[in-house]
């Protein structure tokens, strides 16, 4: 490639470009590393387009599949999930009202249409055809049909010819294909795979986060700049094929910008389509691309920090490899230039060479003119165009003398099929009249199989939907008989409340915990509200324990308890102990010389867990457990969550300070027994923090007597500075710090109020109230944190449900709440649990505060969490096919705990696979209702929600969360069957992990950004049903339109119908359905059947 | 008293769905403005009806915010180019005005 002058660019056409790109990358959504493992709706940018739109763009960009294949909603069909009636429904907005009398009988337009959704009728390969015409029982009545379409259909007219290939390639190169991906499709190069391999090289290597145990060189230059001095060093840009390499490296220009500018003019893709042709280079690698898209738009991550990445830099380095390439395999193959302008010229000026070399590289040619292309592609004559138009001429010609026969043949089996579909004899097309054939052929046209995917997903949905209405509707008509519709809460007192998160694993847990006696659930999102950064205690990090897109506002540490202080000192040696072995033993491994030695001495030590793992799961879990407690042995601990007044903060590091200054001057200087006075110990704390002169003076008076000089002092201050950090900069960071701990009293009595009003829980108190976190146990498990409460940000519940009970219990705040008008009763006592989503057992916190009055009340409560866990472990195997078949509760709750402890086992738990509605409303409308684990339950009591806000805000929060857990479920299930997925990950048995940020398929691949195969799929059927969320709100319709309204979030979930929105009215007792941008009408399927 | 020497600067004041506060504040420091201000949560009335604020989630990412800067004219053309596409596909406004600045170095 000869060197192109560069322009200087202007800032201007920089910043464009800036622009350009974040737009091309909406189509990429951003990668959480897995540690945080968040669902989210892979198409989440896209939202402002309609969900069908959003689907195709995804689909032509990234290649993705965005509905299930059409056979297996047919499959549907066959097991009755999909009832024939509801594709009529979904049909009949594209029907019109026509119809043809074939065989003497009418067939609609509709007709066609459903037979055609539900045999599949396009014609299969020109062999196929053939052989189908010979082995037909009666040939006369295919040669009769034929020639009675033969008058009547319009001839094709090189509808498949050369000059439409290039019409259309002409169209589609810069916009819906790469420049790569025409050589690829034209001269059989592999370009797109090559620069990907290089691509996941240079990205798995500059953004791992730990893993590696020689971490890349220069990382802080950037991505683009590490790549320009690294690429350099070695010969193997030389190994790819690119011809004076070194040159054309340290040519490249000092930013990023210019380096894309550089290529895209190079490549000479024109201005207007640049941002659709970056988007198909971002989506080549929507992992990676994903990720460096989520860590540049975080500004305080440390990685990103410290070795910066964006989008821009990976374009930069992704379109050097493609413009070289590309010019490499144009020249060789075809002896043109690698350019946008040459190519089309190309195309145009020899569409039949092309056209030629296309449908061979697709092995699409009939074999006989396959081989001779095979001959031409190799042998030296392949680069003359002249050659390939020949071999076209010859190929045409002979199809002319076939005359149409191909073409006929195919509109004959299509009749042929249509016709078994429609129940009508092959015999009576023959006497139909051709014109009605010909338009029956036209309609069957105008709806090709590749647009049947919306119309199945409708089709599908309407199935689960009206099942669910009935069930939801019978309940309500009995509610209504009995009188009981409009009651808001039980009247007696009940024996517990349950406080479950929404997720649709609790609502089997709560349907068995109800029906053991009178406990009232609640469904709230699993954080309660309560936004905290959280420490467990003798860590050394904090979690947000709060959804993903939310900000935590304060901290809350765990602590021991004041009683136990010198288990507590136990505790954190044992944790140091451990820490320091596994940082020498991980050092070992890695280091270069000593991994001989380790595994002679220590590798087998592996062996306990392989083991231990694989034959004994519980046993060894046990074990470990044990272990656990002998080196570091349980403390009994509180949280921290009364915010510190300012002057407390004070004191606090004051304190903290003086123990510093004491034991610095014991290690420095010596002074022990008598000589270390407190007015010493202060001195120096002043002099260390604010450099107070005065203070000089008591520390030169208190030293004398041990003959140290002003010098020594001077030298002494300055450790205390520098060692023990002890100066007024750190101070206040330190001080900042201490008073973000904890809420303020006004923060907890808003926290509790929220809470208590959202579920309706203002009266009628239960002696017992449980908070009901969940978090999961899983081995082995990269993804762990998907399985967690993804309302807490990935993290488990357990420290939001302390954290409120202790708000709730504290008499503050109770005080507070009583002059709010909601009054607590004495006798009331907030409990803080967790359920575990695998195991189904329950642990409840901070018993401590159980007050002795209430240890029978504790001990039923426990009794029943018990025994409903145990019947939900029953339900949940019997769903699972590895279980073994039907078992008694006690052998399920003794299966679920094996499963969490055991490695291999990929699917710990299926819980959140199936999810497809919400409820948002009274518990009442669904109690009793086997829900089969489908449903979010969110409580709400619209009577209690002056202005609508509490309901504005679960729509536009925790309604948003579940609509990323249902999204993620979605395109997981429907694009995880091919070979190479998009949006779901593919089989665990080929994960594994990288950089410490998330998997890859094998050794070498994109980042999978989706769930699992065996989340999502038993064997080859879906085991999710890959619905949109219904979500159904106990609320007057226009209070919902009137935040729909006020949000574009809302507009675009409903009326772009990424949602189902119906609403329950209490008055009249109907249901009605949201038409996007239309409004509400009475759900039809309610009525009585 | 001294006589305040006032130097003509632009003011760039761009309304947008929080949502792209990263990329325009990027967009910002990569042209070289030296500061800006974002008064979050804002509300108003334009071409897609009235924007109310929000109570209390999602501040960040959903509602509108405004972001504020003033820069020497020069730099207002690649400031402008920068956000031309994005304008071309989203909703919000930008306002470029003259105001005059003392201290001419700070920006």
């Amino acid at each position: 490639m000869e060197t192109v002058v560069r322009p200087s660019y202007t800032d201007a056409q920089r910043m464009e470009l800036r622009a350009l790109v974040k737009l091309a990358s909406e189509v990429v959504a951003p990668f959480w590393p897995f540690r945080t493992f968040v669902h989210h709706n892979v198409l989440h940018e896209l939202e402002y387009l309609d969900f069908d739109a959003a689907v195709e763009r995804a689909e032509r960009v990234c290649g993705a599949q965005g509905y299930l294949p059409n056979e297996q909603y047919r499959a549907y069909v066959r097991r009755g999930q999909i009832s024939p009636e509801l594709l009529d429904e979904v049909l009949r907005p594209l029907a019109q009202d026509k119809a043809v009398t074939v065989g003497g009988r009418e067939v609609s337009h509709l007709d066609v249409l459903r037979v055609h959704l539900l045999n599949g009728i396009t014609a299969p390969s020109e062999e196929e055809l053939e052989a189908w015409g010979q082995w037909l029982p009666d040939p006369l009545l295919l040669d009769t049909l034929i020639e009675r379409l033969r008058g009547a259909l319009p001839p094709a007219n090189g509808k498949d010819g050369p000059e439409t290939a290039v019409q259309e390639d002409r169209e589609a190169l810069g916009c819906r294909m790469t420049l790569a991906d025409w050589c690829d499709r034209t001269v059989g190069t592999d370009i797109k795979a090559k620069v990907n391999a290089e691509m996941v090289k240079w990205c798995s290597a500059f953004l791992d986060e730990g893993q590696a145990a020689w971490p890349m060189p220069y990382r802080e230059s950037g991505f683009y700049g590490t790549w320009k001095r690294v690429v350099g060093l070695g010969p193997r840009l030389a190994l790819l094929g690119i011809a004076d390499w070194r040159r054309k490296v340290s040519a490249l220009p000092e930013r990023p910008e210019d380096a894309l500018l550089d290529s895209l003019a190079l490549l000479a893709v024109p201005e207007s389509s640049w941002q659709e042709y970056l988007a198909l280079h971002l989506a080549a690698l929507p992992g990676w691309a994903g990720f460096i898209k989520w860590r540049a738009d975080r500004e305080d991550y440390a990685w990103q920090l410290a070795c910066p990445a964006s989008l821009i830099k990976y374009l930069a380095v992704r379109l050097f490899y493609e413009r070289e390439f590309v010019e490499r395999a144009c020249q060789r193959e075809l002896g043109i230039a690698g350019d946008y302008k040459t190519i089309i010229a190309y195309m145009q000026t020899h569409p039949e060479a092309y056209y030629m070399r296309r449908e061979w590289t697709a092995k699409r040619l009939p074999v006989r003119y396959g081989r001779q292309a095979d001959r031409l592609a190799n042998g030296r004559r392949g680069r003359d165009p002249e050659h390939w138009r020949a071999l076209a001429g010859r190929m045409f010609s002979d199809a002319q003398k076939q005359g149409r026969r191909v073409e006929l043949l195919a509109a004959a089996w299509r009749l042929m099929a249509l016709a078994e579909g429609l129940n009508i004899a092959p015999a009576a097309l023959a006497e139909s009249d051709p014109e009605a054939l010909i338009r029956m052929l036209g309609w069957l046209d105008e709806f090709p199989e590749a647009r049947h995917g919306p119309y199945w997903l409708a089709a599908h949905e309407a199935g689960y939907q009206r099942a669910l209405v009935r069930q939801f509707m019978a309940n309500v008509r009995r509610l209504e008989a009995d009188g009981r519709l409009a009651e808001l809460r039980p009247v007696a007192r009940p024996s517990a409340q349950v406080v479950c998160c929404i997720d649709v694993r609790s609502e089997v847990f709560r349907r068995h915990l109800e029906a053991i006696s009178d406990y009232e659930t609640f469904g709230f999102p699993g954080f309660f509200m309560v936004f905290i950064r959280y420490r467990p205690y003798g860590a050394e990090y904090e979690c947000e324990q709060c959804p993903v897109i939310l900000k935590a506002r304060s901290t809350v540490r765990e602590i021991p308890r004041a009683y136990h202080g010198e288990a507590a000192r136990q505790y954190l040696s044992g944790v140091r102990l451990v820490r320091n072995w596994m940082t020498l033993f991980h050092d070992l491994k890695e280091h270069v010389i000593t991994p001989y030695v380790t595994v002679e001495a220590l590798g087998w030590l592996y062996s306990l867990p392989f083991i231990g793992k694989t034959l004994l799961p519980v046993w060894y879990e046990r074990a470990n457990a044990w272990l656990k407690r002998t080196v570091a042995p349980p403390v009994a601990t509180t949280l921290s969550i009364n915010k510190l007044s300012r002057e407390e903060a004070i004191e606090i590091l004051a304190m903290e300070q003086r123990m510093i200054v004491r034991q610095a001057l014991r290690e420095w200087l010596g002074v022990h027994g008598a000589y270390l006075t407190p007015e010493l110990v202060e001195a120096f704390r002043r002099l260390a923090l604010d450099g107070d002169e005065s203070a000089s003076g008591a520390c030169a008076r208190g030293l004398q007597r041990l003959g140290l000089s002003d010098r020594d002092i001077a030298g002494f201050v300055e450790i205390l500075r520098r060692q023990h950090r002890l100066d007024s900069r750190w101070a206040e960071v330190r001080l900042e710090r201490l008073t973000r701990i904890g809420l303020t009293l006004s923060e907890q009595v808003q926290t509790i109020q929220a809470g208590l009003t959202c579920m309706g829980l203002t009266h009628n108190f239960a002696r017992l109230v449980l908070l009901l976190g969940h978090g999961s146990t899983s081995d082995n498990n990269p993804y762990e944190s998907a399985l967690d409460c993804g309302a807490c940000g990935g993290g488990q519940g357990e420290p939001n449900a302390r954290a409120w009970a202790a708000m709730a219990n504290r008499p503050q705040v109770r005080e507070e709440l009583a002059k709010l008008g909601f009054v607590i009763p004495a006798d009331t006592h907030f409990l803080a649990g967790q359920y575990d989503t695998t195991t189904d057992r329950v642990r409840l916190f901070d018993l401590e505060d159980v007050p002795p009055t209430h240890r029978h009340d504790l001990a039923r409560l426990e009794e029943a969490l018990k025994e409903a866990g145990m019947a939900t472990s029953q339900e949940r195997c019997a769903r699972l096919p590895d279980a073994g078949g039907a078992l008694t509760p006690t052998q399920a709750f003794r299966h679920v705990l094996r499963r969490g402890a055991d490695w291999s086992q990929v699917r710990p738990e299926w819980g959140l696979s199936g999810n497809a509605s919400i409820v948002v409303g009274r518990r009442l409308l669904t109690q009793g209702l086997n829900l089969e684990g489908r449903t979010f339950f969110m409580s709400y009591e619209y009577t209690k929600d002056r202005g609508s806000k509490l309901l504005e805000i679960i729509l536009t929060a925790p309604l948003v969360v579940m609509q990323w857990i249902n999204l993620e479920h979605y395109f997981s299930t429907v694009d995880n069957a091919a070979a190479r997925n998009v949006f779901g990950s593919g089989s665990k048995a080929y994960h594994n992990v990288t950089g410490l940020i998330g998997v890859m398929y094998g050794t070498h691949s994109d980042l999978m950004v989706g769930l699992s195969w065996q989340t999502v799929m038993n064997g080859e059927r879906p085991y999710h049903d890959p619905l949109r969320l219904l979500t159904i709100v106990e609320a007057p319709r226009d209070r919902i339109s009137e935040l729909i309204k006020r949000h574009e979030i809302l507009q675009r979930l409903f009326d772009n119908r990424w949602v189902h929105l119906m609403a329950f009215e209490r008055e009249g007792a109907s249901l009605y359905r949201y038409l996007p941008r239309q409004g509400w009408i009475p759900e039809r399927s309610t009525d009585h059947e | 008293m001294n006589k305040l020497t006032l130097h003509p600067m632009k003011k760039i004041e761009i309304i947008i769905s929080g949502e792209h506060k990263s990329f325009v504040a990027d967009l910002l420091d990569k042209a070289g403005a030296t500061g800006y201000t974002i008064v979050r949560d804002i509300a108003g009335k334009g071409h897609h009806g009235f924007h109310e604020g929000h109570v209390m989630f999602f501040e960040d990412v959903m509602s509108l915010i405004m972001l504020v800067t003033v820069v020497s004219p020069e730099k207002v053309e690649p400031i402008l180019a920068g956000l031309r596409p994005l304008f071309d596909r989203h909703s919000g406004v930008m306002f470029v005005s003259d105001v005059a600045v003392s201290r001419r170095e700070r920006f």
